[in-house]
């Protein structure tokens, strides 16, 4: 996909005619971001990024008929979701056309905690119809307001709830879903258990996903609580037992540093400064039971409610997980950040060394989650940046140090949390998509030869 | 007696010499040692209470004429945690059976109240039990705290004695004035597990979870070893949400009546599984993963007239072997942290079908470990010790079920420290079921 060359958008429009097509300057440029510019390598390499023709299919049929005459083409197409990935996994590197499936959005049915939704369907969207039959999304990403189902299988991994139910690898976390090859004839297929895996998180390479199986969980009625602690080994130890509670029931933890609660400016007539705060999302039944193990561990509670979207606080997930970094960057454009697992038996041995280490460098941000059946935390430390070389200089301590590195930084799907090559992933891609027409430049395993 | 009965006119009381037999007895028969120590001990009266005050008016006149009390529920217990020792009055709670509320995840129960009747009631709200015993159907609300300690859905909510698990105790105490004291927190140590050795329980408030469409699976296996593997990894599987997890080692499938053909084969090891509807794929696959395959899959229905899966697992287990086999008997043990799987295979190994196999996998801190009611046959108590003896030496350690004393059961220091000041303050004369607190009698 060395030598793309341009393509006539208006003549594609019109053969493509009725499906809508976007072809505005304004259009194509917001809809071939995401939110890349978290990371200044990435922000330096990507920001010219642009499709040639947003095409937006309102049903399958008009996908398949799209997917068809781009192959015919040699058209470079890359699916599109809410866009709010953080590594340009919907960026289009050689141009063509972005699938914008924002009108993908049908909820289908839900059937004994069993939802089946089309693929661009937003996140709170799809709640919006589980909820008042007492269903949730088992967990989801910061971006709940914006991403879409579809998206987040595609390029994300985990989120607010995989401290119940771990991440998407986890077998059982998607059950099936439908997508559609890059063939002559494209095709689509019907992915059950196993078979979704090389699908998942392959950003859009291996066919463009269109409807989801997912399992929900039942909910709770949801508590927001923030305990402040005297500093961020007493909070991490905190996350740690709240965790290890099997009785109590939780769907959040996130401990942050002072250093890097200081950007939530609306939670800041709440916050003590230089404390260190864990901000957790805990079952109303649980709530005795919380309160007695935060105070047991010198914890102090500085903030509770029923959980809510509304009001002038935001629902407290918005400063967890990805979110966090984009509270930083509001007030301060020169900060990025890190994504690294601490995991193992000394796993809060290792996160003390890596605060140590760095000190106010990498303002600490850490997000509980189960990883295989055990209780693990992923660091989303922020890192205030001076240059490309110090930053890989900071993840090669954290690699170093058994802290293996989800690179934000590369667009490459292997490089980031992949860290090899998926030949699962790879061999599906030499099927579904043999001309590696699909989202190009991404795998970094894939070649023309490998067709 | 007779300064007793007289404070007790009124209340509904049984002392036919039949009843008072049947009704001071448990499961301690599992175990041939108990059956010698606690044949014959029966209470001297058993009261039925119909309300707390009824309860208030026994505990004064206990303790006002030093005669001892015990409580019962459904007295499915296995170790006779209920068994008068010393005869005296029993309280019989099959009465108190009010639900009281059930609300926001939360249930609070008379004591009385059995488990299957509390489980229904939260159903019908949209709310379930975290976890029963397999004596769901017969076990009361009271009895699973004060005698239980964990069961059906601890593969997910962990054990009763977890923060979070329990959320209140109504005790009333063994004085000439009785106080009704609400526990809460920490202090639901105080009589939690005690065998009502420190307060008669009368009401529990428990947190519930959301009800679940749940899925009963069974799968096979030849290599032991390979199931063994397959219930840890399953139980260790974040994206597959499970409420049972049991590993019944070939030959005590050969024990089990009332399932269809097929589903139990000759030789081989059985897992039995209850799992959120959607996992049922994922069991599957993992369960071929370790050359498994899945012989049994049925939406959970509780119902008249259909076994649950859960009535052969858990202490059922045993009960299901006994059936068939008199010369059986049982141990039950807890294993170490991490190297749990390592442990029960060498434990099957080095015993063969003497000793079977038989595992509950359950979060413990954040992991899964797995305790064993491993079904043993019997042939002399020396034989027993000597079994106990060599698990210990794989890191096997024992919760003594031959035992009716409370400490034996792998009660943690602190819990029992506890209890101890507390019975100082609610039975200062002892008289709460006596014998069974080995640190008060000393």
């Amino acid at each position: 996909m060395d030598s793309v060359s341009p393509i006539d958008s208006d003549a594609v429009a019109a053969d493509l005619a009725p499906i809508e097509c976007l072809a505005d300057r304004a259009s194509l440029r917001a809809k071939s971001r995401d939110f890349f510019w978290y990371s200044p390598v990435l922000n330096e390499k990507l920001k010219g990024v642009s499709a040639e023709l947003v095409v937006c299919p309102a049903n399958e049929a008009e996908l398949i008929r799209t997917l068809a005459y781009c192959h015919e083409r040699r058209i470079p197409v890359t699916p599109r979701g809410g866009g709010t990935g953080n590594y340009g996994q919907a960026m289009p590197l050689h141009g063509g056309i972005v699938l914008d499936l924002l009108k993908l959005d049908r909820f289908l049915w839900l059937k004994d905690g069993v939802a089946r939704v089309e693929a661009g369907l937003k996140l709170i969207d799809l709640e919006r119809h589980s909820l008042p039959q007492g269903w949730e999304l088992r967990f989801h990403p910061s971006t709940r307001r914006t991403a879409t189902i579809g998206g987040f299988i595609a390029g994300g991994s985990g989120g607010v709830g995989s401290v119940q139910f771990g991440g998407l690898r986890a077998r059982g976390n998607v059950l099936g879903l439908r997508l559609v090859t890059m063939e002559a004839e494209p095709q689509a297929l019907e992915l059950r258990g196993e078979e979704v895996m090389p699908a998942v998180h392959a950003y859009g390479t291996n066919g463009v996903i269109v409807e989801l199986e997912m399992p929900l969980a039942r909910s709770w009625p949801w508590r927001e609580i923030i305990v402040s602690f005297p500093d961020i080994g007493g909070a991490a130890a905190f996350g740690n037992a709240l965790c290890e509670s099997d009785g109590i029931v939780r769907k959040l933890v996130t401990v942050c540093d002072w250093q890097s609660a200081q950007y939530f400016r609306p939670l800041l007539p709440y916050l003590k400064p230089g404390k260190a705060i864990a901000l957790c999302v805990v079952a109303d039944p649980s709530l005795e039971a919380f309160e007695a193990l935060s105070t047991a561990m010198g914890g102090t509670i500085v903030f509770q409610r029923e959980a809510a979207e509304a009001g002038d606080i935001p629902p407290l997930y918005e400063f967890t997980w990805n979110h966090t970094t984009l509270w930083a960057l509001k007030a301060d454009r020169s900060i990025t950040y890190l994504q690294c697992l601490f995991d193992g038996p000394d796993y809060l041995d290792k996160i003390a060394r890596a605060v140590a280490t760095f000190g106010v460098e990498t303002p600490m941000h850490l997000e509980f989650t189960r990883l295989n059946g055990h209780v693990a935390a992923f660091g989303l430390q922020l890192v205030r940046y001076r240059n490309e070389a110090r930053l890989y200089e900071i993840i090669h301590w954290l690699e170093t140090n058994s802290c293996p590195v989800a690179d934000p930084h590369t667009y490459i799907l292997e490089d980031g949390g992949m860290k090899t090559v998926d030949e699962a992933q790879l061999a599906f891609k030499r099927r579904t998509d043999p001309l590696g027409l699909l989202n190009p430049g991404k795998m970094k395993a894939w070649s023309p030869a490998c067709s | 007696m007779t300064d007793l009965r007289e404070a007790l006119v009124g209340l509904e009381l049984i002392d036919h010499p039949v009843q008072l037999r049947q009704r001071s007895r448990d499961f301690y028969w599992y175990s041939p040692i108990l059956k010698r120590e606690l044949d014959g001990k029966a209470a001297d009266l058993v009261v039925v209470p119909r309300t707390v005050d009824e309860v208030v008016r026994v505990a004064a006149a206990c303790a006002s004429n030093r005669v001892p009390l015990g409580v019962r529920g459904g007295a499915t217990g296995n170790y006779g945690q209920m068994v008068p020792l010393k005869g005296g009055v029993l309280l019989d709670m099959a009465r108190l059976d009010r639900t009281l509320w059930i609300e926001r995840g939360r249930g609070r129960f008379q004591a009385g109240v059995r488990l299957e009747a509390a489980d229904t009631e939260a159903q019908q709200s949209g709310w379930e039990l975290r976890m029963f015993p397999s004596t769901r159907r017969q076990a009361t609300v009271g009895g699973y705290v004060c005698g239980g300690a964990a069961g059906v859905g601890s593969v997910r909510y962990g054990q009763l004695r977890d923060a979070g698990s329990v959320l209140a105790l109504k005790v009333v105490t063994c004085e000439e004035t009785p106080r009704l004291v609400e526990l809460r927190g920490v202090d639901i140590g105080k009589a939690l597990h005690a065998y009502g050795t420190t307060g008669i329980v009368v009401e529990v408030e428990l947190p519930l979870a959301p009800a679940y469409p749940w899925i009963e699976m069974v799968a096979t296996f030849d290599d032991f070893a390979a199931a063994a593997h397959f219930s840890q990894a399953l139980a260790e599987s974040d994206g597959l949400f499970l409420k049972l997890d049991s590993l019944l080692a070939w030959p005590l499938p050969r024990y089990f009546r009332g399932l269809e053909d097929g589903v139990l084969p000759e030789g081989r090891h059985v897992v039995m599984i209850m799992v959120a509807a959607g996992g049922e794929m994922g069991v599957a696959a993992l369960a071929a993963e370790h050359d498994g395959s899945v012989t049994l899959q049925r939406p959970y229905r509780d119902e008249r007239g259909r076994m649950p899966l859960y009535e052969y697992t858990w202490n059922h287990t045993t009960l299901q072997a006994l059936k068939v086999d008199k010369d059986v008997t049982y141990l039950q043990t807890i294993f170490p942290p991490q190297s749990n799987v390592a442990a029960l295979i060498a434990s099957h190994e080095m015993f063969g079908e003497e000793v079977m196999a038989h595992a509950e996998f359950q979060r413990r801190q954040g992991r899964t470990n797995c305790s064993s009611l491993q079904v043993v046959r019997y042939t002399s108590d020396d034989r027993l010790w000597e079994i106990v003896r060599q698990l210990d030496t794989l890191g096997i350690k024992l919760s003594n079920p031959h035992s009716y004393i409370l400490e034996d059961k792998g009660a943690r220091v602190p819990a029992a420290d506890l209890q101890l000041a507390f019975k100082r303050e609610s039975d200062p004369y002892g008289l709460l079921n006596p014998g069974k607190m080995s640190r008060w009698t000393a």
